[in-house]
């Protein structure tokens, strides 16, 4: 792996970003590119598909906003995919969704040129289009500013962004170095020191956000009172991007309930909450999908009562990884730990 | 609720070949055990999705058994393996929101132990019976 140098322009780094990607589309490293640009109306940023490299004007990977993860517009892309090249920019939540999603078959990733990009963290979206800046708690806390994994890395954390950019190349595409006008850089890599920096701030947050939470949930009516207003929507399911499922199992006919299996709860109890199942869904979710959990946070920014979920399904979900030792998104060779077994473990007494 | 008179109510998931066999036998035996298991017959105990052990949990059961073959014994090579995973990994979960994992049991009974699935009832029952009755039982609003 080796570090280059983008020369910024003009003090100008996303137009040299654009002609960065333009030149990967012109010397057809890639057919197709997956970034994010700015609206013309210049509101909002959102992902585009681009094939003609004219068409790369105001990409914008950097701006602090995710209208999702994008790692489930690849499973689309890659699903049948056409011999095309696509070069997908992404951040390194979405980089760490996409792996857990190749291995649950969901992605092919063949035809994939992985371009990750470091990243602060994200503001949810009407804060980002009313000029509020504060990070999502999920963002708060995650230690990834930067991807592990990648076939190109745009790297800005400890750069002055106003001359250079860093860019790092996967080993086996260094040869596309020259093509794309980069120079060697042999100096000392400052940006990992940044990077390990911010990365020991945000461990340090999130150590004390699961802390408050451990307290909060430490009996079963910390849970219920967090999510007492939950409405069912089932918007964290389908902003999960682990989540892939044609149809939630909560949401097809095994759980659609008639009146008699109502009333058999009522006599039983004499009450209960409706509609029912809040808890049994988020359980059953976290049973499904938490040793997967990438901590992407976008089922809190999904949710409509602003239930920070995500925090839930972070704390528990590093429960669950750690049975089997697992880190989801950290490479494409560990197994999946509920696809797989060993026969000398977690021997019952 | 008076702990001698509290009759624990258990949900047993089992699989067709060893544990339901199992209790076949003790049926059939004649072997004495509580009456207080509802059980329920899969082809493998890597068939349960804790979807339903937790719907049974929230419903007020007081007990789930998960029953399977002995490792190694798996009539489909390994899907008591895995069930084991996913019962890790559901107590793993049950036991950070603050309900007690204990309730599930993850029990190898074979088809030929009669007795020790009679034993593991009349266990199950006995460690229940202090534990008292379920929470969710009285809870409404989950």
């Amino acid at each position: 792996m080796k570090n280059y140098i983008l020369k910024v322009e003009n003090e100008d780094f996303l137009a040299s970003v654009s002609n960065l990607f333009r030149l990967m589309l012109d010397k057809k490293i890639i057919d197709l590119i997956l970034v994010p640009q700015e609206t013309p109306q210049g509101k909002c940023v959102v992902q585009t598909l681009v094939g003609e490299a004219s068409k790369v004007v105001t990409a914008n990977p950097f701006a602090p906003v995710l209208l999702g993860n994008s790692a489930k517009l690849v499973s689309d892309l890659t699903f049948r995919s056409e011999n095309k090249k696509i070069g997908v920019v992404l951040r390194p939540c979405e980089v760490r969704a996409l792996v857990e999603l190749v291995k649950l078959k969901q992605i092919d990733k063949k035809p994939l040129f992985i371009i990750s990009v470091d990243c602060l963290g994200t503001y949810e979206v009407d804060d980002y289009k009313n000029n509020r800046q504060e990070l999502r708690h999920a963002c708060q806390a995650c230690e990834y500013p930067r991807s592990k994994l990648y076939d190109m890395n745009i790297g800005f954390i400890g750069c002055d962004i106003k001359s250079e950019i860093m860019i790092k190349l996967g080993e086996q595409h260094e040869g596309i170095a020259k093509e794309l006008l980069l120079n060697q850089f042999d100096g000392e890599d400052k940006s990992e020191g940044a990077v390990k920096e911010l990365k020991e701030k945000r461990i340090k947050f999130k150590e004390s956000l699961f802390k408050t939470l451990k307290e909060n949930i430490r009996e079963i009516s910390g849970l219920l009172d967090i999510l007492s207003t939950c409405k069912k929507c089932f918007n964290c399911q389908r902003a999960c991007p682990i989540c892939y499922c044609k149809e939630c199992i909560m949401c097809g006919s095994t759980f659609q309930y008639q009146m008699r299996d109502y009333l058999k709860s009522v006599n039983r109890a004499g009450v209960i909450k409706m509609p029912v199942d809040t808890l049994l869904f988020h359980l059953t979710r976290l049973n499904h999908m938490s040793t997967s959990c990438i901590a992407c946070g976008q089922c809190t920014s999904a949710c409509p009562s602003k239930i920070q979920i995500a925090d839930i399904f972070n704390m528990i979900g590093a429960k669950t990884q750690a049975i089997f030792n697992y880190t989801p998104g950290e490479n494409f060779e560990d197994e999946l730990p509920q696809a797989t077994f060993r026969e000398d473990e977690l021997n019952e007494k | 609720m008076n702990n001698e008179q509290f009759q624990p109510r258990i949900l047993a998931f089992v699989c067709n070949w060893c544990t339901y066999t199992g209790a076949d036998l003790a049926g059939t035996a004649r072997i004495q055990y509580p009456p207080n298991v509802k059980i329920i017959r899969l082809m493998c105990s890597g068939a349960i999705d804790p979807i339903y052990v937790i719907k049974a949990i929230l419903d007020g059961v007081d007990g789930v058994l998960i029953g399977g073959c002995h490792p190694g014994d798996c009539h489909y090579q390994n899907g008591n393996y895995k069930a084991r995973r996913r019962v890790a990994v559901l107590k793993a979960i049950l036991e950070e929101v603050g309900f007690d994992s204990g309730r599930v049991y993850l029990k190898w009974i074979s088809a030929s132990e009669g007795k020790l699935f009679a034993q593991t009832i009349t266990d199950i029952v006995n460690d229940l019976k202090k534990k008292g009755p379920s929470a969710f039982a009285e809870t409404w609003n989950i």
